[in-house]
């Protein structure tokens, strides 16, 4: 095994003038210079060239914009990682015409041109050789939680997971401890996976004998249940976290199981859903819009921050450099001083109250509209062959504003779906006969034959029905609405400062340099989806998608999975997932699986339950804030292994509350629910956090840099070509760090590929056993999914799986009983490379010929935001922009969705003012003694869970200076509370004092250090989203981590789980009352919405 | 000398990811040496400084930025002065500042005299170390590796700061000189009073010794 640390020491390097070998000869010029020869430190770089350094190019995963990287690797051993200068997404090409630089001509030298990867995407190098690594895989011999654990083999693991014996002869039944010192079988829960397979599933052979299901366990015994709610396949959940990983689809579809764990509803789906029903009309997960940054000159954002985990960090932060260089003007619109906020200040600096995001929209809109200052061209144009007859520019995205509804059914009007009607200029009323324009190719209807603000009898226009609910919120006029939409969201001024921007904001958009976002600002509350499409509205009222920058959206992800290839025999899985989300509904709004009022909630009480826990219909995007108290309730059926990839880190979601201590274990076990709950729960992870400490068996994983993968979403401003002519730009993940073995498993000729931290298998292993025996480190988790595949001997693994299926990989490339599965689809579908080394080193095709002759119309080509390939020299071109942005179809401001279910027809609208709603819809106020809102955030240099025990990210953490120079430097580590300094007099906190937090979900509360700072609007305050973690190292010592982490040299870092995070002291919602405030609609949870108190503490 | 190497920061720039920090660790391996933190130094660091936050109550007039702040190689470092074992001197080709590492005794007294705290401690090795303008990366032809890393191009390298002249290549390699940005090294203000604001020196202490670095806050 590697040790890069004890390497680095042993190695210490001391460099002589007269060193003359390789590229040190410049170097001994310049020593000259000195009379005695200088002499590198304790830390001398590492060698740049020679015959060992290798360069390697890769895609990041320290955060998911998948910059690409080049490693530099020696002997073996990463020494640094640089950006990947073919990367479209992180190189100096892309976007340099948009800066005014000149775009080079050719990527002559990539090894000495490397591109720009972040904080994060440096310090992956931390993240494969951090001294916390799990390296062996270990089974619990204590109660969950307890640290304790045994050393145990890959087959061991294995066997008890898949059969629940620790051999594979089933006769010795795996043991573990339950917590009050008993034990307990996993065959005695039903837990293992054999037992969990459905017998008679389609292509499943029915487990028999011991290894049969128990009688009346396949669902749950709550009452209300949703009978039909799944196969008892369901009662896996296997899935990642934010990682993607290559075959977890794989696994799910040929197990049969719909349950995976998505983090999306802790993480945007607020900002996804809004996008779904809104530029679709209905529920399909086709946009990922997000403001563009290289056209716009005047840019809202909404408690949006390009430098706070907002993906991809790294080309917005850098492309918005540019766009406040060249001039361009940024709104922000924060109640703190983000890192964004700090470029703006005064009147391009928006402080507005918590949660009035969509008031503020709402006012905007209302001036829009009184001043007639949208854009009238696209709101009227029915389809875009409308506005092309107006204009003479393509076009392909319309919007519904022209359509009329019936408000007398909430549903839009004119027979069928496809046709909308419109009202004619000539008469007022509706054309004779349905009118389809409802379709992109829907034939020209002249503007001047449409109105856009009338009504026939109960027919109205969308854009009248925003106009009168703009009205109506002040009762009197559109320009009143103005004023108490001001007053609102705390503007003082009558609202003379929102017309102001309104209009700055309508004048920036007339020459087409508008956009506006909100992501991760708007909406991350529980009015947050309704917020969310007011802000839409703005973006549609001003068309800021027909052209370059303005709202840009990608073709569409690649995905997190590249898909099952349909194994023969494969099992059809159905049912409700645990998420309880759409997938249980169908689009009009009736459940699939029982009937409303029974089995979900009432119709009489709509905002009232009957079942156990709340259904999400309108979501897609789960809810992982409650899956895991879903699950303890067994609802809607019993979960009964859950098999956790990647680190999804599924206890620490929200408002589990801790002690004073920061000690939350009892809580998190408490939410576990007993060990007959949920019987088996099984980490795949790098490092352990806090969920991988409470399961019974932790399995250690390989990093990014250790393994083949593909791009899950890849970056919604950047398609990356998949398949394309640009395919391999950074969106191809490949081991840097690896060997590579030719094997054999039962006479079946293989290739392996591993972790530097597994002894490299060789030779022929006459069994599957001694084949996953064979393994004694991290294993990647197609591994680890083939593994269990072939135990069990599921469809789609083990020789022949796809013959005759039509998806045939090849000869000799098929799922045979190789590991093989990822690195063989890796090549399937990018065929530039050879063989099973994927992709050529510089891992791309074409360029850099792509950029030869600047200037070439037809040559000169690159993708560019939106997916668009573009000529970098025409971003400013009068017409090269138009219609560019892969963005087509329409655009909805108004839901007949979300009238059809359980919500009111205001629903419908973008023009619904919510304050902080609990998860029925309804308002909730925590008591009044907890008077300050809770905000977090993200810095950029922690994005997710797994950057917490990354020691490089961990020590940038620190304080604001108060002034220059009168502070010490070194302020790392110390995360603290930040409080308005109004807010801290009136509570007598000062500066660095002791505080406590709580909640009216943690009474106890929690400590932190208080940082005073103006950057705070007065009634909030902020903690950072990343520390006071109990796991992920920072305790080694006195828990026992010393058996089995991979330095044990090296102690906790007690900055992990120093100071508090907002996770310790936000509110569940009351209703449930074991998961965060959550949006109603989107699932999305609202992490900006707690309220809490601050109170100083001695010492 | 002949000339003087030195960092320009575009402070309207930086963003504060703090990428520069970590690829600097990554490329000088100042990454702990025993334990969680024995034998780490940082070269670089990314100030935070938002003047004023105690006591303003305007947040939305509250001033907060960031200055990747290194080693300045001073005209005339105080650090080389202080020495005692005369371990620190200027190099004559381009005024880099270097540390003699076999002759360093670790008496920390280059820390303290330096207005920026620019040597760092190495408690494992107990020696001073700090930014070497990545020399080894120079003389291979290759940007310091901050500036090669930093997102938004606000760190940039300029191999001669004793000549404010518009024809002085500043620009990123990939772009010419001067552009759209501005970045021509009269843009970059160099005075005392700037960088005192910014980084916060004494502008009393060492007020002769002009810091090889611009700044660009317009």
């Amino acid at each position: 095994m590697i040790d890069v640390f004890n390497r680095r020491i042993s190695r210490r390097t001391f460099l002589k003038a007269s060193a003359a070998a390789g590229g040190t000869v410049a170097a001994s010029t310049m020593f000259a210079q000195t009379a005695s020869a200088w002499t590198y430190g304790e830390s001398a770089p590492d060698d740049i060239s020679g015959a060992n350094v290798k360069w390697i190019r890769s895609s990041c995963m320290m955060c998911n914009s998948n910059c690409g990287i080049q490693v530099k690797v020696v002997s073996g051993v990463v020494e640094k990682i640089e950006g990947n200068p073919y990367s479209c997404l992180n190189n100096d090409v892309f976007g340099a015409a948009v800066s005014g630089e000149v775009v080079p001509s050719t990527i002559s030298n990539p090894t000495t041109k490397g591109a720009r990867i972040c904080a994060k995407g440096n310090a992956g190098i931390m993240t494969m050789y951090s001294p916390y690594r799990l390296m062996k895989p270990l089974k619990r011999n204590g109660a969950r939680g307890a640290n304790s654990w045994e050393q145990i083999s890959w087959l061991m693991a294995i066997n008890n997971i898949a059969y629940g014996y620790d051999d594979s002869t089933g006769t010795n039944e795996t043991t573990l401890p339950t917590d009050s010192g008993g034990t307990y079988t996993i065959r005695s829960q039903g837990a293992s996976l054999a037992q969990i397979r459905e017998p008679g599933q389609s292509g499943v052979t029915p487990p028999t004998g011991a290894n049969a299901m128990p009688v009346g366990d396949v669902h749950s015994t709550i009452p209300n249940k949703p009978v039909t709610g799944g196969m008892a396949a369901n009662r896996l959940v296997y899935g990642s976290g934010r990682d993607q990983y290559a075959t977890i689809g794989n696994f799910r579809g040929n197990f049969g199981t719909k349950n995976g764990t998505s983090h999306e509803s802790f993480c945007n789906s607020g900002w996804k859903i809004s996008q779904d029903h809104s530029f679709t009309g209905s529920y399909g997960w086709k946009c990922a819009l997000q403001a563009g940054t290289d056209g716009p000159n005047y840019m809202v954002l909404l408690g949006a921050d390009f430098n706070e985990a907002w993906v991809p960090h790294v080309p917005l932060s850098r492309w918005n450099a540019d766009f406040r260089r060249r001039g361009g003007t940024l709104v922000t619109s924060e109640v703190r001083v983000s890192q964004a906020a700090a470029k703006t200040s005064g009147t391009t600096r928006l402080i507005v109250k918590p949660g009035t995001d969509g008031a503020l929209c709402n006012a905007i809109l209302a001036r829009w509209i009184d001043q007639a200052t949208y854009a009238s061209d696209f709101l009227k144009s029915l389809n875009p062959a409308s506005l092309t007859a107006l204009d003479g520019r393509p076009h392909t995205f319309v919007s519904d504003a022209a359509l009329l509804v019936d408000t007398a059914t909430g549903f839009k009007a004119g027979a069928g779906a496809a046709a909308r009607e419109y009202l004619d200029n000539g008469t007022g009323v509706p054309p004779a006969g349905p009118t389809a324009v409802d379709t992109v190719a829907g034939a020209a209807v002249p503007q001047s034959q449409v109105v856009l603000d009338g009504e026939d009898g109960t027919k109205k226009t969308v854009f009248r029905l925003i106009k009168e609910a703009l009205i109506a919120i002040s009762g009197t006029t559109l320009d009143a609405t103005v004023t108490t939409l001001a007053g609102e969201c705390g503007f003082t001024d009558g609202g003379t400062e929102i017309r102001a921007l309104a209009d700055a904001m309508a004048a920036a958009a007339a020459t087409n340099k508008l956009a506006v976002d909100g992501y991760r600002g708007v909406h991350a509350h529980t009015n947050g989806y309704q917020a969310m499409r007011a802000m839409w509205a703005l973006n549609i009222f001003q068309d800021t998608f027909n052209r370059i920058g303005g709202v840009v959206r990608h073709k569409g992800a690649p995905g997190t999975s590249l898909g099952n290839p349909s194994a023969v025999g494969a099992p059809a899985s159905s049912g409700a997932k645990l998420t309880r989300d759409t997938s249980g509904y169908n689009e009009d709004g009736t459940t699939k699986y029982g009937t409303e009022g029974v089995d979900y909630y009432t119709a009489a009480d709509p905002r009232g339950l009957t079942a156990p826990r709340r259904w999400f219909p309108r979501t897609k995007r789960g809810n992982m804030q409650d899956t895991v108290a879903s699950a303890v309730d067994g609802y809607p059926y019993k979960v009964k292994a859950w098999i956790l990839i990647g680190g999804p880190n599924v206890l620490y979601t929200s408002s589990l509350g801790r002690d004073a201590d920061n000690n939350h274990t009892d809580r998190l076990k408490e939410t576990v629910g007993g060990v007959y709950k949920l019987p088996l729960l099984v980490a795949h992870t790098p490092t352990m956090d806090e969920t991988a400490a409470h399961c019974d068996y932790v399995l250690p994983a390989v990093t990014y840099l250790e393994r083949w993968g593909a791009d899950g979403g890849g970056s919604p401003l950047i398609h990356h070509g998949y398949g394309g002519s640009m395919s391999g730009l950074g969106h191809i993940r490949r081991p840097v760090a690896n060997w590579y073995a030719n094997i054999t498993i039962a006479a079946n000729a293989s290739r392996a590929c591993g972790s530097p931290f597994t002894t490299p298998l060789s030779g022929a292993y006459a069994t599957v056993d001694d084949y996953i025996d064979a393994w004694d480190g991290p294993v990647l988790e197609d591994d680890f999914s083939i593994f269990l595949g072939l135990k069990l001997g599921l469809p789609g693994y083990g020789v022949g799986a796809f013959t005759g299926s039509g998806a045939d990989l090849g000869s000799g490339r098929g799922l045979n009983t190789s590991h093989f599965t990822a690195y063989m689809w890796h090549e399937r579908k990018f065929t530039a490379g050879a063989d099973w080394t994927g992709l050529n080193n510089d891992g791309s095709t074409g360029e850099p010929d792509e950029f030869a002759g600047a200037g070439d119309a037809t040559n000169d080509r690159f993708l560019f935001m939106g997916g668009r390939w573009a000529d970098p020299t025409d971003v400013e071109h009068a017409t090269a922009g138009w219609a560019k942005n892969g963005q087509s179809g329409r655009c909805y401001l108004y839901l007949q969705q979300n009238a059809v279910n359980d919500y009111d027809a205001s629903d419908n609208l973008p023009i619904r003012i919510d304050g902080v709603i609990n998860v029925n819809g309804l308002p909730y106020a925590a008591a009044a003694e907890y008077d300050l809102n809770l905000i977090t955030y993200k810095v950029g240099w922690h994005t997710q869970s797994r950057t917490t025990e990354n020691k490089w990210l961990v020590g940038l953490t620190g304080r604001d200076r108060n002034a220059a120079g009168t502070e010490p430097n070194d302020l790392h580590g110390y995360p603290s509370i930040w409080i308005h300094p109004t807010a801290a007099a009136a509570r007598g906190i000062t500066d660095g004092c002791n505080v406590l937090i709580t909640s009216s979900s943690n009474s106890v509360g929690v400590k932190a250090k208080a940082q005073v700072t103006a950057n705070v609007h007065e009634e909030c305050a902020v903690l950072d989203h990343h520390y006071s973690r109990r796991w992920f190292g920072s305790v080694i010592p006195s828990y026992n981590y010393k058996t089995w982490a991979r330095d044990t040299s090296v102690d906790g870092d007690p900055r992990i789980s120093s100071g508090a995070t907002y996770t310790s002291v936000s509110e569940a919602d009351p209703l449930l009352g074991d998961c965060g405030l959550t949006d109603p609609i989107s699932a999305q949870l609202g992490y900006n919405d707690s309220k809490i108190k601050v109170e100083r503490i001695y010492p | 000398m002949a000339h003087q190497a030195g960092f320009l920061v575009d402070i309207k720039r930086c963003s504060g990811c703090k990428g520069c920090v970590n690829a600097c660790k990554a490329e000088n391996n100042t990454r702990p040496q025993q334990g969680a933190f024995k034998g780490s130094v940082d070269y670089r660091r990314v100030v935070f400084t938002s003047p004023g936050r105690l006591t303003n109550t305007d947040t939305r007039n509250q001033s907060r930025f960031f200055v990747s702040t290194a080693c300045y190689h001073c005209t005339n470092p105080a650090c080389m002065r202080v020495c005692p074992a005369r371990a620190i001197y200027k190099r004559g080709t381009d005024g880099v500042v270097l540390i003699r590492y076999n002759m360093c005794v670790g008496c920390r007294s280059c820390q303290f005299a330096c207005p920026y705290s620019a040597p760092r401690f190495n408690s494992v090795a107990r020696k001073m170390q700090k930014c070497t303008l990545c020399q080894h990366r120079l003389a291979a032809g290759l940007q310091p590796a901050c500036v090669q890393t930093c997102v938004t191009k606000a760190l940039r390298y300029k191999s001669d700061m004793t000549h404010d002249s518009s024809t002085m290549s500043v620009a990123p390699p990939d772009g010419p000189p001067g552009g759209p940005s501005g970045l021509s090294a009269q843009n970059f203000k160099r005075d005392a009073a700037t960088y005192a604001a910014l980084v916060g020196t004494s502008s009393t202490k060492h007020s002769q010794t002009l810091p090889n670095v611009g700044f660009n806050n317009e």
